[in-house]
């Protein structure tokens, strides 16, 4: 099995050749250099990803595509795909959280796209700066790297009437993980990608545990640990596919993408400690759809070994929690709550200690 | 101008002044066709209009969105105009390190179209571009001024002289910018606006003097730099009034 540590022994031998030798100009099209952060936080992993003409092939129906996606990096390796898989005289246009402003409906309607990919979040959002008339020539969303909610794709089918609305699991390190969805299974289900070896590791009773994949293009990496949960199926699925790969989430729930924001563990832990009320937490997030826009929603359980509990205490630590707790980096939970982004936080008292499963979660997501 | 950049401008005024697909410039110029009787034209008028009536080629392009103080345009680029743009030097490992989005991204694919892997830098993360950077071991740099100072860490114990730094931007303040001299072999200042490319370009020193870039006419109009691009562009550039003071850079044409 190879963990993220062992992956990073890979990915940097890869990135140090590479570096050394770069490719010749014909070829620097199919690569991408990125560098990501490491599992311990300071030490920085680099990576080289490179592109097969499989990868960009998925681009080839899409002549006006817009892209929604976070990192700059990952905006750039998903336009130059587009670049080079979609037909001549296509174009493309990449939005960055900034452009979501009020002159946003009149520049979408004026570039008229016939497609939008990207985090299903980001999408979302989009959906609220488009014109009905410009929505209705959308033809196609293509969602990937995010779990997506029943919430989340009612607005989307409601907004973009005529599109064909499909997602696929994708790991930045690894590639495609599984087939494009076929469309007759709820979000979050997908069939393994047939170049991919998909394995759980130590399942528990009910199947789940930690999701491991053997891309058959990369022999030297066998098992990986994505660092996603889920649980594999056999099953027959009316287009023909016989395994059903169910993502539930990222293994020990370091974050959670909610309504534009992130929630971090980390930062959920900084605030614990900070506003020292309680002496464990489990935050159960969601996507709420209130007045047509999709907010994000954050149920904070707590326990205190003292087992003290009022109504009064419940209020304060939703007042100090969400007063503190940075959804990105300039902005609080209570900030968003003004701006309507998130709903407010409700508090509960759990009576017991949170039992720990093979992996300590403490950041859940309900409605996937 | 010589005569065969006056006879290439002729030809383009000629194209554009017939073409079928947009009429944004036969709007503005009615029957003119002389180079010296085309009235300037402003951002409002040439990138207010829309799309469809700019889009003077079709090709496999970028749409980039800008925002000038309150107001956003569109700005359309076919890649291989991207391609023919001074933005940089080309090197092994360029990193492109701007403070706007749509920037980064086109002047990546800059690097790439002119055949070259870039690091693309965080925006918002000048650290993280920094351990970047110095884990690509990048040999050259495209930045704007804001963005350098952000960078400025990456510098401090750099075991290495880049090859170049491109500054690029609609002015520039030296006094901010020439800390970084001794750390590349040439810094250029490139005049560049998202929606005109670059057009003139000099080395970093006390008082710059900019020079047009090939295929680039620069006048003073007024108190403002007003700029010709002799490239069939999506949307062509043809006495284009960049709203810069021509008092803020000096320009030497040739
Ligand atoms: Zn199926």
């Amino acid at each position: 099995m190879l963990d993220r540590a062992g992956y990073s022994l890979i990915a940097e031998k890869t990135f140090s050749d590479f570096r050394s030798a770069p490719p010749a100009k014909e070829d620097a099209w199919r690569y991408c250099v990125r560098v990501t952060s490491g599992t311990t936080g300071g030490q920085l992993i680099g990576a080289v990803l490179q592109y097969q003409a499989e990868s960009v092939k998925r681009f080839s129906q899409l002549r006006a595509p817009v892209l929604c996606l976070g990192a700059s990096a990952t905006r750039l390796a998903y336009n130059l795909q587009a670049r080079h898989g979609m037909p001549a005289e296509s174009r493309s246009l990449v939005l960055d959280g900034a452009d979501l402003n009020s002159e946003l409906k009149v520049v979408l309607a004026q570039y008229a796209p016939d497609s939008i990919l990207g985090f299903v979040s980001f999408v979302v959002r989009v959906a609220e700066y488009i014109d009905r008339e410009t929505a209705l020539g959308v033809r196609a969303i293509i969602l990937s790297g995010e779990c997506t909610t029943e919430a989340m794709e009612s607005l989307l089918r409601d907004t973009f009437p005529n599109a064909r609305i499909t997602s696929r699991y994708i790991a930045l390190e690894v590639g495609r993980i599984s087939e494009v969805s076929c469309g007759f299974q709820p979000p979050n289900h997908y069939h393994p990608y047939k170049g991919v070896k998909v394995e759980i590791d130590s399942p528990d009773e009910s199947g789940v545990g930690s999701i491991l994949v053997s891309p058959s293009t990369r022999p030297e990496v066998i098992q990986y640990q994505l660092g996603d949960v889920g649980r594999l199926k056999s099953e027959p699925c009316p287009c023909g596919a016989t395994e059903i790969l169910e993502i539930m989430g990222r293994n020990g729930r370091d974050y959670v993408k909610l309504a534009g924001a992130i929630v971090r563990r980390e930062e959920c832990d900084r605030v614990m400690l900070s506003v020292a009320l309680f002496d464990d937490y489990r935050l159960d997030t969601s996507h709420v759809i209130l007045d047509g826009k999709l907010r994000g929603k954050l149920h904070l359980r707590v326990y205190r070994k003292d087992g003290q509990r009022s109504p009064d205490l419940g209020a304060r630590i939703e007042k100090e929690f969400s007063r503190q707790l940075y959804l990105s980096p300039s902005r609080t939970l209570a900030e968003l709550v003004r701006t309507g982004d998130f709903v407010p936080l409700s508090v509960t008292f759990a009576d017991a200690p949170f039992p720990i499963k093979n992996k300590e979660i403490k950041i859940l997501m309900v409605d996937a | 101008m010589n005569d065969t950049l006056h006879e290439s401008l002729r030809v383009l005024i000629n194209e554009v002044g017939s073409n079928q697909l947009a009429d944004i410039y036969h709007t503005v110029w009615g029957e003119r066709r002389a180079l010296d009787v085309l009235p300037v034209i402003s951002r409002d008028e040439l990138f207010g209009s829309p799309l469809a009536s700019r889009r003077y080629k079709s090709a496999s392009s970028l749409v980039k969105i800008f925002h000038v103080g309150e107001k956003t345009f569109l700005s359309e680029w076919a890649y291989e105009d991207v391609a023919r743009e001074q933005f940089g030097t080309e090197t092994k490992r360029p990193m492109v390190y701007l403070s706007d989005n749509a920037e980064s991204i086109e002047k990546s694919m800059w690097c790439y179209e002119r055949g070259m892997v870039p690091l693309i830098g965080e925006v918002h993360n000048p650290a993280a571009a920094v351990a970047m950077a110095k884990k690509y071991q990048i040999d050259s740099l495209i930045t704007d001024e804001l963005s350098l100072e952000r960078f400025r860490p990456f510098f401090g114990d750099c075991p290495y002289t880049l090859t170049s730094i491109s500054i690029i931007g609609p002015q520039f303040t030296i006094a901010r910018i020439q800390w970084v001299l001794p750390y590349a072999k040439e810094v250029r200042l490139v005049l560049t606006l998202p929606e005109t490319g670059a057009f003139a370009r000099a080395k970093l020193e006390v008082n710059p003097v900019f020079s047009p870039l090939p295929r680039c006419d620069i006048e003073t109009v007024g108190e403002t730099l007003v700029l010709t691009k002799q490239d069939s562009l999506v949307t062509p550039i043809i006495r284009y009034d960049t709203a810069i003071s021509s008092k803020s850079v000096r320009i030497q044409n040739a």
